[in-house]
């Protein structure tokens, strides 16, 4: 038990010390999150806004189209008779 | 209130405020970025099919005067699945214009319910061989598309004598009596 007690004390403690450096440090903390913001939107408008913009349409449904080949082979067959 | 206190309330507000934000506020806010993205790329596609279609059918309206015609009689060749008396006519007019019997039976199951586009019909037919074949031929260039899946052929003088039967194979084999059962593939109207 006093393991585990142990265990959290020294996390706490850690985690009190990384928030005490980026308070510290706040300037650069501000700039970095800017920075991630800046980037993370970027990519975000990119893939999401100028790809799908950028997209050529393509044609995956089936189309119902006259078959000009079953028609003439039709043809022949009735010219045949 | 102590400083410390202050600090850690202080800090679990703006931690709670945050994950809130990101929870009900940036998470939905993305998906539905995502989701606008793909309705975008779907729309683009389906507009491009709808042209594609679009051309297609246009290119066909401005043919048709010279498709037309020769549709109609295309169709022609095709039997009404729903009404094929017209080639049963045709069946038994060819087979009694050569002298020989005619015996049709139309198949069990509908082409409809397995989704074909023909429907095969037995046709039994009693006459001489020479006329058997003459009907088989007048069939195949006849107005309707068909295809002769089964051919099977019988000596129908059965009071002949093996022998007489070889003699007369020999001799006049053409003007032999003989039953022949026809399986023959019709197509369809769809």
């Amino acid at each position: 038990m006093n393991f585990i007690i142990n265990i959290f004390k020294a996390l706490l403690l850690k985690i009190k010390k990384t928030v005490w450096f980026l308070g510290l440090n706040a300037f650069w903390l501000i700039l970095f999150i800017v920075l991630f913001e800046i980037v993370l939107g970027g990519f975000i408008f990119y893939k999401y806004a100028f790809l799908a913009e950028k997209h050529r349409p393509q044609i995956t449904g089936s189309i119902i189209e006259f078959n000009d080949k079953a028609y003439r082979d039709a043809l022949n067959e009735l010219q045949a008779r | 209130m102590e400083t410390n206190t202050k600090i850690y309330t202080t800090l679990f507000v703006l931690i709670l405020i945050s994950l809130l934000s990101v929870m009900f506020l940036i998470w939905p806010l993305f998906e539905d970025i995502k989701k606008s993205s793909e309705n975008l790329i779907l729309t683009k596609d389906n507009i491009a099919v709808l042209k594609e279609q679009a051309l297609k059918t246009e290119n066909f309206e401005n043919n048709y005067p010279i498709y037309g015609p020769n549709l109609q009689k295309i169709d022609q060749m095709f039997v009404d699945l729903n009404n094929p008396v017209d080639f049963i006519e045709f069946l038994e007019t060819t087979a009694a214009g050569l002298q020989a019997t005619s015996q049709i039976s139309l198949p069990r199951s509908s082409p409809k319910q397995t989704n074909q586009n023909f429907i095969i019909f037995q046709f039994s037919s009693k006459g001489s061989f020479s006329n058997i074949l003459s009907f088989i031929k007048e069939v195949e260039s006849g107005p309707y598309l068909i295809e002769l899946e089964n051919l099977t052929i019988q000596n129908f003088q059965e009071n002949q004598t093996q022998a007489a039967s070889k003699k007369n194979i020999s001799k006049d084999y053409s003007a032999r009596q003989v039953e022949a059962v026809l399986a023959i593939k019709v197509f369809t109207q769809k």
